[in-house]
């Protein structure tokens, strides 16, 4: 049962994302027609008297206005909440830029060959960094750029725009630029480095988040070993083989689905911690034979 | 069409914002551009800012010459926001959006043509708009709520009653 979701998870993932942009088309269709219940974009949306806010911009908001209205708060909670548990899924599962970006890397990957084998895990705390420096930036420059460049935000109101009033604004420049940079120097720099929506869903990572996880005793067996096939799954470069793939791997799962036809080394853990430790003991233990 | 944009856009410097936003300084970093408001108008009079307008990118604004607000009973905008930029207002009189200014070189009634479009439909009737003398109406300042329906109604060309915001920035 496990195993034929991780290997279909490819699938169910998709089928996530498109009825996600389903969902942001008939929000302002049903809107027009009066149907309030659901209302809103990704920046923020109620389904009935229950809202879901960008937690990035309810730190924005705190650091420009210092203060913040209690449900506007709670709001910005509930996806943090869930990103404690599940990590970034809103990123992989839900996010249409990040269906655009992946689409667009599958393109680029077919045009000119991008190695996998120099797959890389970033500085533990480079993401943190990169936010906590745009925090102070708003602060000292006052300009609200956590709300001016959510592209998940911006392409849903396009969507919305599109719906309501037949225009397109000159936002969707922002979205095909990024794109462009991405395809064209800087690999999926958007989504691993520099969305605010995602270094915002990061910050609650801790040991018992869902998270995927080498067990060595299993690894290296796989067939096609030297291909690589986790690495070369993996569409932010990382190596799930090793630790630090968190907090830039937004669990798309791809990298499990993928070894799981193999021999299924890399799993699904709640506890990280634990499945290291015991990691570790299976290395010594080699070692010692 | 650059210079109509240019336009445009000092035009909308200050633009008159949806019932109960706060001052426009403010407004711009409070909004978080989700688009409820615009999505629960039932008149459809809130638009929203395009990328044009800079960091005002995604804000509510109401131009009152196309569609100007008809100040429901409930503020369903004002309820539906999720971020406090646009607060509670309880009645009508509550709304302060903006301040009806009326052009007299152009206002039909000072020009020996009588008309009392804006005087009849204002919705704080008698009290927003007063007719001096039975002819020349008048803004009273504490009691417009700057709704714009005065400046949606005017019969001239380009409209002789302008509402502008309360809170303007100026440069």
């Amino acid at each position: 049962m496990m195993n034929n979701f991780t290997s279909n998870i490819h699938y169910f993932r998709r089928i996530s994302q498109v009825l996600a942009i389903g969902l942001i088309i008939i929000i302002p269709f049903s809107n027009l027609l009066g149907i309030h219940w659901v209302s809103g974009t990704l920046y923020s949306m109620s389904f009935g008297s229950l809202d879901f806010s960008d937690p990035s911009l309810i730190l924005q908001t705190l650091v420009l206005v210092k203060k913040i209205s209690l449900p506007f708060f709670i709001s910005g909670i509930i996806p943090l909440l869930l990103a404690m548990f599940l990590g970034k899924v809103f990123c992989s599962w839900i996010c249409p830029f990040h269906l655009l970006s992946e689409w667009a890397y599958k393109l680029i990957k077919k045009i000119k060959k991008i190695s996998s084998t120099a797959n890389k895990n970033p500085k533990r705390n480079f993401n943190l960094v990169i936010f906590f420096g745009l925090l102070l930036f708003i602060f000292l420059s006052e300009v609200p750029i956590f709300s001016l460049v959510s592209l998940p935000g911006i392409i849903s109101s396009q969507v919305a725009d599109l719906v309501i009033i037949r225009t397109l604004g000159i936002e969707i420049f922002i979205i095909i630029l990024v794109l462009l940079l991405e395809m064209f120097s800087l690999s999926r720099f958007w989504c691993k480095y520099a969305c605010p929506v995602g270094l915002s869903l990061g910050l609650t990572k801790f040991k018992n988040s869902l998270s995927i996880v080498c067990d060595s005793s299993k690894c290296g067996k796989c067939p096609q070993r030297k291909q690589n096939p986790c690495k070369t799954a993996c569409s932010f470069n990382l190596n799930p083989k090793e630790l630090g793939i968190y907090p830039v791997c937004n669990n798309c799962i791809e990298c499990v689905s993928v070894c799981n036809e193999n021999n299924g080394a890399l799993q699904l853990t709640f506890n990280l911690v634990k499945k290291t430790n015991i990691r570790n003991k299976n290395n010594n233990h080699n070692k010692g034979e | 069409m650059l210079f109509e944009w240019i336009n445009r856009i000092s035009k909308l410097h200050n633009p008159l914002r949806p019932p109960g936003a706060v001052k426009e300084h403010e407004f711009v970093d409070t909004c978080i551009r989700c688009r409820k408001c615009e999505e629960v108008c039932p008149y459809q009079s809130i638009k929203m800012l395009n990328g044009v307008h800079g960091t005002k990118m995604g804000t509510p604004v109401i131009i009152s010459r196309e569609t100007p607000c008809y100040l429901c009973e409930d503020f369903p905008c004002v309820d539906v926001c999720p971020s406090d930029a646009l607060r509670q207002v309880k009645t009508n009189k509550d709304v302060k959006m903006g301040i009806a200014k009326i052009d007299k070189d152009t206002c039909f009634a000072f020009n020996g043509i009588l008309c009392r479009a804006c005087f009849e439909r204002c919705p704080i009737y008698r009290e927003g708009i007063v007719m001096e003398n039975q002819l020349y109406p008048k803004v009273q300042e504490e009691y417009c709520v700057g709704c714009g329906i005065c400046e949606n109604v005017c019969p001239t060309e380009n409209g002789s009653i302008f509402v502008e915001s309360r809170h303007p920035i100026v440069v």
